[in-house]
């Protein structure tokens, strides 16, 4: 099968429930609060999902060969973080006269449950821009530090989880998931991956 | 080694509930009870915007712009509207003692 055409195939299927939510949104009694929640809740599934592959792959070998279809999984949890910040900002000006909403975001931008998420999105930049085979070229061995963000976005993104609002207990296990997985990288291998 | 990693894995993942944070509870007879409408007319009044009210814990809980702060999410006693708490994303700004 055509591999870019397998890596859009995935992608589709994993931005289905993003846009189940999308189109909850478009309705005039949505409630965006839970959908902002939702939204995020899947950027970090896809998120979470894209770095635990590699040691999973330690785990599981049939999964080696099937590695590639990683970069599917991260910009879909780029394109989640991009539909859970604009959902936020769709929802903040449910708080504001029209126009005021970009003044409430950039009050509480501060906070630490707001600046993890801006943070997280920042680290996810540059990972999703270098998400092709043009990039892979042009930043040949630079490419692999750049897509290692994902590890830092992926941390910060949990932390953003468990502060900004109700969602502490399944923060914390999904990190315990993530974090007990990447265990496996410190075991010897018998076959690298 | 596997054994170690999936303890490790369960110890973490056993962890996460025990650590989860309680929010505001309010014991208050439904008789005495003021209308959640008569709560966000008196926070018009000084000023806030009101998005959203609703029941949660027995409290009254609001989401909203408080005057000088910004978006809210703060909890009052049902009887007398005291405010118990105010928290900002995650960032507590107020609890009653």
């Amino acid at each position: 099968m055509n591999r870019r055409f397998a890596l859009l195939a995935l992608w589709a299927v994993l931005m289905a429930p993003l846009a189940g939510l999308w189109w909850q949104a478009a309705s005039p009694d949505a409630d965006l609060d839970t959908l902002v929640a939702d939204t995020g809740n899947w950027a970090m599934a896809w998120l979470a999902i894209a770095v635990v592959l590699t040691p999973l792959a330690k785990l599981w070998r049939q999964l080696a060969r099937l590695l590639w279809l990683r970069r599917a999984v991260g910009l879909a949890a780029f394109a989640a973080s991009l539909a859970h910040l604009w959902l936020y900002v769709l929802a903040m000006r449910g708080f504001a006269e029209p126009g005021g909403e970009w003044a409430l975001i950039a009050d509480e931008a501060v906070t630490p449950g707001i600046l993890t998420g801006w943070i997280a999105l920042a680290l996810m930049l540059p990972p999703a821009l270098a998400s092709n085979d043009a990039a892979m070229r042009l930043l040949r061995r630079s490419w692999k530090p750049v897509q290692r963000l994902a590890w830092p976005a992926a941390a910060v993104a949990l932390a953003h989880m468990a502060v900004v609002h109700d969602a502490f207990s399944l923060a914390m296990a999904v990190a315990g998931i993530v974090a007990g997985l990447q265990l496996v990288r410190f075991f010897p291998a018998t076959r690298k991956v | 080694m596997r054994v170690m990693m999936m303890a490790a894995l369960a110890a973490t993942m056993m962890a996460g509930p025990a650590l989860a944070t309680g929010k505001i509870k309010c014991n208050v007879a439904a008789a005495d009870m003021k209308p959640i409408e008569a709560l966000k007319a008196e926070l018009t009044k000084q000023g806030w915007t009101v998005a959203k009210a609703k029941v949660d814990g027995g409290c009254y809980e609001v989401y909203g712009v408080m005057p000088e702060t910004g978006r809210v999410e703060a909890y009052f006693d049902p009887a007398t509207f005291e405010k118990l708490y105010v928290e900002q994303r995650g960032k507590v700004l107020f609890k009653k003692d």
